[in-house]
């Protein structure tokens, strides 16, 4: 009896070591990475390096073009992204039930695409985009692969929003006589926010990220694009080049991390921000 | 009508109003009313005609099929994906699946409540304005007003005259059920039909919504589902006694409570409500 106590306690420590020895090294390895970018690239950050163009093949100089460039990208991104995932998702979550054929096909596909290596979607976009409907490359093209990647993501957390809310809404608002329309803008739209927003983080937490689609498809010319149909170069492009291609580029390619990392936190922050305006907004009448 | 009732209005000569209740034709009826959820039967052949006027309650033990019953009622059990229903619903001569039936219009003349309170996720305002402004209402000043009327109606109205803007949500448990009858109030329905309205509620709470759904049943016919019986035997006029027989809900008995209470017809209700079973 005592022994089986003892044996017990003993394996209570065992796990509790455990959790807290994964614990401590995840946040550690994750403390490592970000100061040592931040250390690094705190000092080439400044107004001039943000605003100027890229100079001797970007060792010197700043990421203007590169910044306007990501951001044009990820602009097409959401705008074709948002709504077809929206769609998306409402169809499959409330007009498709789990048994139905088409729904857990299109469920299974998403999944499948979800994995898919970036390089193959880079290929396809290249193929698709630039090629097929003679975009070249482009940041229009670039965007639309980005989109191709963010899809998936976004629409399979945003289909999980949508069905994690209670069916008593839906059951109430049919009570009241509530169209389907009015129902899913006014009620479950606003329920199912939080996840759809985080889908969507997620997704574009892995556009920013993507190098190997984006030089097949917005290319990595680093001049100011004029239009959509411009060449641009991403962010994560111009820090793999400098930090691969260009001998003496590392101090800006740090800078340029640096930027990557404060954009992301920035978006995660806006995006927060927004849903709370949104809400706040929707749930007082006028 | 019983013969001792006959008899007195015979016996008075004046031409007398009929009362509403009986000269008003039933509100609904259900023919050989049967449903299944999947291949399990949950209704099987309920008979029923529910009067205009009264308040009709339904009780009976967990699972005989009452909440299904209000479903089959107000045809949201088109929202559930596998129920199938067979036999005839009637509502007010109409047959509530005649495939040019306006089903929203349909549920605009039902005022339903559910068990659990279940209050949009925005302001009090908007619950009740979003689905008025649904059915057309567009007049602010008219809308205010019924705000304002059906708040008052379930006694809210002062509590939150000041926080019309606030989130439903922060709203208390009987509050918020209350706010779901407003909501539910302020389109003029022709009828309520309410699921143990009160089972969520704390035992003030619960009264405070018992005593309003006596007031309503004045002017409104209610049918309301309780697994209360004191409170089947203080609010309702007619009683409708469920019971599971193999494997599906079935409709025992049906009369005036005081008859149900006192002298019921069946045995397995005297047993039920005696406390005896169920
Ligand atoms: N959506 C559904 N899908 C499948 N079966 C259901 C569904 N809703 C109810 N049932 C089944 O139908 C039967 C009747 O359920 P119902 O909810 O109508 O009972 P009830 O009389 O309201 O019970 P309670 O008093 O506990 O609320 C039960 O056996 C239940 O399991
Ligand atoms: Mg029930």
């Amino acid at each position: 009896m005592r022994d089986a106590l003892a044996v017990s306690r003993s394996k209570n420590h065992l796990a509790t070591a455990v959790v807290w020895t994964v614990a401590i090294v995840v946040s550690a390895s994750f403390l490592l990475l970000i100061s040592n970018i931040v250390w690094e690239g705190m000092g080439q950050i400044s107004w001039t390096f943000l605003t100027d163009t890229p100079r001797n093949a970007g060792r010197e100089g700043g990421i203007a073009p590169i910044l306007v460039s990501t951001l044009l990208i990820l602009a097409v991104c959401i705008a074709v992204s948002v709504p077809i995932g929206l769609g998306a998702a409402i169809l499959l979550a409330e007009y498709s039930s789990d048994q139905h054929r088409f729904g857990r096909f299109i469920r299974r596909s998403l999944d499948v695409l979800a994995g898919m290596p970036s390089i193959i979607i880079g290929l396809f976009g290249n193929a698709f985009f630039c090629i097929t409907l003679g975009l070249g490359f482009s940041i229009l093209s670039g965007g639309l692969t980005l989109a191709c990647m963010v899809l998936p993501i976004f629409i399979r957390a945003a289909e999980e929003g949508f069905r994690a809310v209670p069916d008593a809404y839906r059951h109430n608002a049919a009570a009241l006589g509530l169209s389907q329309v009015t129902t899913l803008y006014h009620v479950l739209l606003p329920v199912a926010l939080p996840a759809v927003v985080v889908g969507l983080i997620l997704g574009i937490g892995r556009a920013l990220a993507e190098t190997a689609a984006l030089i097949f498809t917005s290319g990595y010319v680093d001049r100011m694009p004029g239009s959509l149909l411009d060449s641009g170069r991403a962010l994560s492009v111009h820090i793999f080049d400098l930090s691969m291609n260009v001998p003496g580029g590392e101090r800006n390619a740090y800078g340029a991390a640096l930027v990557l990392l404060i954009l992301l936190l920035t978006i995660n922050l806006m995006t927060h921000w927004i849903m709370r305006r949104f809400f706040r907004s929707r749930s007082v009448s006028p | 009508m019983r013969p001792s009732n006959l008899l007195r209005k015979m016996e008075s000569q004046a031409p007398q109003p009929i009362p509403l209740t009986e000269r008003a034709p039933p509100l609904f009826v259900t023919d050989r009313l049967g449903l299944h959820y999947g291949s399990q039967a949950a209704l099987d052949a309920v008979t029923m005609t529910i009067p205009a006027g009264k308040i009709t309650t339904l009780i009976g033990p967990s699972g005989c099929g009452k909440t299904s019953f209000l479903y089959c009622l107000s045809r949201l059990t088109d929202q559930l994906d596998d129920a199938r229903l067979s036999g005839r619903i009637l509502f007010k001569n109409e047959d509530l699946h005649d495939r040019a039936l306006d089903i929203m219009a349909l549920r605009r003349r039902m005022g339903i409540v559910f068990q659990k309170p279940t209050p949009f996720p925005f302001s009090i305002q908007k619950n009740i304005e979003l689905p008025l402004r649904e059915h057309g209402v567009r007049d602010k000043t008219q809308i205010t007003a019924i705000i304002e009327q059906s708040l008052q109606d379930v006694g809210l109205w002062n509590e939150v005259k000041d926080r019309l803007h606030h989130s439903a949500l922060s709203l208390s448990g009987g509050q918020q059920q209350r706010l779901c009858i407003a909501r539910a109030l302020a389109l003029n329905p022709e009828v309520l039909l309410m699921d143990e309205p009160c089972s969520a509620l704390d035992p003030i709470s619960s009264g405070v919504v018992e005593d309003l759904i006596k007031d309503l049943g004045k002017q409104y016919t209610v049918i309301m589902v309780t697994h209360n019986l004191p409170q089947a035997k203080r609010v309702a006029n007619d009683v409708a006694f469920f019971w599971m027989r193999n494997g599906a809900g079935q409709l025992i008995e049906h009369g005036p409570a005081e008859e149900i209470f006192r002298d019921p017809k069946d045995p397995l209700t005297a047993e039920y409500v005696t406390g005896a079973k169920g």
